[in-house]
């Protein structure tokens, strides 16, 4: 009697209490070990371009594709390329690594999120001219994993395409800008033509990036330009429709969960840039919970540039989610006319978090937070809040300051209010010099009483105060 | 008191009191199917010896007066704690023979606390190890080839936890 002849059963229970780097470690220690730990370590998985093959009909893991819940895709921070040591060898792996990967996620017959994590090229490379590369490569992404097919380019025998993104329910979708150096042209709708491409081995133009850059990442587009136009190329576009038609009939349909996240100065600014914002906008009834990471720049000064002509507009789908209950977001989406576009998509939110990380509280100015609290009662469903609070001098009965907020709120449209937590800067750092923060939570002490309306006047509230926060700390509370 | 007389694989007759047999539900299920009169009957528990057996029995004994267990959780979910409390751990400090032994007896005669006891040593005994360190605790055979291991550290880098 050893650990290798145990019952499958008892091998599965004794599996179950491991960490997941000991069962990595056990899964190399023997085929035994091997089949009883692989449904566990492959429930989420990275995805890189030899993993289609072995998740295949006679690959090494294909028996167990139906474990596979979770797959990230990721090409921001290298973990699922390979390193390349020139720009075209870099964009022509991205290229291969989205194409073969979306293709490999129909293996997945319980795939129910994804995340994507992606630094733009087309910022990376500003001398490449990569003119709508990452519009290009989503669209050509979520085509191929809705199976989207125009019909021109329609293979009438092809009657079986690859529906991944209906099981699709929770997307995170990471767009990373790294660019500094921004021409600023306002917020705008992306609501331009752009010719949609299939990701397949013939459409030379985009996925052939030989053409249009050398080596050194420096463009040779026009020498390439004569090449493209003629019969040979094999680019498939859409006439004549434009890009949110298409984005409507390929994105998820069916999303319960997104967190977007655009990180990088102005990234929202360029109307031609792909806009993640818009994944969410077929999925208006399903949609329960969303995450909004953004940063704005400048938006006072947009604010005052402009005009009836050129209006400013949040570049978010024009849909109501109706059945969304919870919406956290970065303090970038705290500023007026952004927060109150999220209280016409979001109306009926029942919990709202802003998330601070450390230096967060910084940038929080008074006025800004007064009109985000008077903003708040828009959203009249509210029971859950946390929220930061800022001020530049000690307030000497901090408690009964917020407390009297509390109550305001309560009295003045948000009605069904249980739990505020307020998170303010700490005056005291910890020994590693981490900013700390502090919470001040108040808690309704009887719903019962209060839902029956057997109690008169403001509601009683539990207040707690917690010093010596940190960021994690705040993430799970 | 009642008791009841179990007899192992190897013949051996021992008694218990019903209230610390019942703590194996395969038993307590049994007595509530004759009508609970086993006095003068042993019943027969074919698939453990003498030694096992009586290990199990001290446990049941120790336990007797503890609180059912609550229902099993989700068998998909990763249970997190594998804490042991002292007298177990005592009890559990046996050669592993034994151990895999009171792991299968607790299986086959149903007592889901003393299982999880067992397991909970062995994830204890594969924590913090590397492949070849628990291979050598466990005795266990390297079957694979050195292009498999290769290839299964390939396909563990995919793993996101």
């Amino acid at each position: 009697m050893n650990l290798n002849s145990l019952p499958p059963e008892l091998a599965h229970e004794i599996i179950t209490y491991l960490p997941f780097k000991d069962v990595l470690s056990l899964s190399l220690c023997s085929k035994f070990w091997r089949e009883y730990s692989v449904p566990i370590i492959f429930r989420a998985i990275y995805i890189s371009r030899d993993t289609p093959k072995a998740f295949a009909d006679g690959g090494s893991l294909s028996h167990i594709k139906d474990v596979v819940r979770h797959v990230s895709f990721d090409t921001s921070t290298k973990k699922c390329i390979q390193y390349s040591s020139t720009p075209a060898e870099e964009i022509g792996e991205t290229i291969k690594y989205y194409r073969e990967c979306s293709a490999g996620l129909k293996l997945f017959p319980r795939l129910d999120s994804l995340l994507v994590l992606y630094e733009s090229l087309e910022v990376k490379y500003p001398k490449a001219h990569l003119t709508d590369f990452d519009t290009k490569l989503f669209h050509g992404f979520f085509s191929t994993i809705s199976g989207y097919t125009p019909d021109h380019a329609r293979d009438p025998g092809d009657s079986t395409p690859p529906l991944v993104t209906p099981l699709i329910k929770a997307l995170h979708f990471s767009y990373i800008d790294n660019s500094h150096s921004y021409e600023y042209h306002g917020l705008y709708m992306k609501d331009v033509f752009c010719p949609y491409e299939i990701m397949s081995e013939d459409d030379t133009q985009f996925l052939d990036p030989s053409v249009g850059i050398d080596a050194r990442g420096q463009s040779s587009h026009e020498e390439a330009s004569g090449t493209q136009t003629s019969e040979s190329c094999k680019c498939r576009e859409l006439e004549q429709q434009s890009s949110e038609t298409i984005s409507k009939s390929i994105y998820p349909s069916a999303l319960e969960e997104i967190e977007i996240d655009i990180m990088g100065p102005g990234s929202f600014s360029r109307s031609h840039r792909f806009n993640p914002l818009l994944l969410i906008q077929s999925t208006s009834e399903s949609l329960r919970k969303v995450v909004l990471f953004c940063e704005i720049d400048n938006v006072e000064r947009l604010v005052d540039e402009a005009t009836l002509e050129e209006p400013i507009v949040f570049p978010f789908p024009h849909t109501v989610f109706p059945n969304v209950k919870e919406l956290y977001f970065g303090p970038g989406l705290m500023v007026p006319i952004l927060f109150r576009e999220l209280t016409l998509r979001f109306p009926n939110v029942e919990s709202m978090k802003v998330l601070m990380a450390d230096g967060d509280l910084d940038r929080v100015k008074p006025d800004l937070l007064g009109e985000f609290y008077a903003d708040l009662l828009e959203l009249g469903k509210l029971k859950d809040i946390m929220v930061p609070y800022q001020s530049h001098y000690i307030i000497p009965n901090i408690t009964g300051h917020l407390r009297t907020q509390v109550d305001n709120w309560v009295q003045d449209g948000l009605p069904l209010l249980e739990d505020v937590l307020f998170v303010l800067e700490s005056e005291y750092p910890d020994h590693y010099e981490r900013n700390l923060m502090e919470v001040v939570s108040f808690q309704i002490d009887d719903t019962e009483a209060r839902d029956s309306g057997e109690t008169s006047g403001a509601p009683n509230w539990k207040v707690l105060q917690l010093v010596g926060v940190t960021e994690d700390d705040l993430k799970s509370m | 008191m009642s008791t009841i007389k179990l007899l192992s694989s190897d013949n051996a007759e021992l008694a218990v009191d019903k209230e610390v047999a019942e703590r194996s539900i395969l038993i307590k299920n049994m007595l509530e199917d004759v009508g609970g009169d086993m006095s003068d009957q042993a019943i027969p528990i074919p698939n453990v010896n003498e030694a096992v057996l009586r290990k199990v029995i001290e446990w049941c004994e120790h336990h007797k007066s503890d609180p059912p267990p609550p229902a099993d959780e989700d068998s998909d979910s990763r249970k997190k704690s594998t804490d042991i409390e002292e007298w177990d751990q005592k009890f559990m400090q046996v050669d592993q023979e034994m151990l895999f032994e009171i792991i299968l007896a607790a299986n086959y005669l149903d007592i889901k606390p003393l299982l999880d006891v067992g397991c909970k040593t062995v994830a204890n005994m594969i924590k913090g190890k590397s492949p070849e360190e628990i291979r050598k605790t466990f005795n266990i055979q390297n079957d694979f080839t050195p292009e498999e291991e290769d290839q299964i550290r390939r396909e563990n880098e995919w793993a996101e936890e």
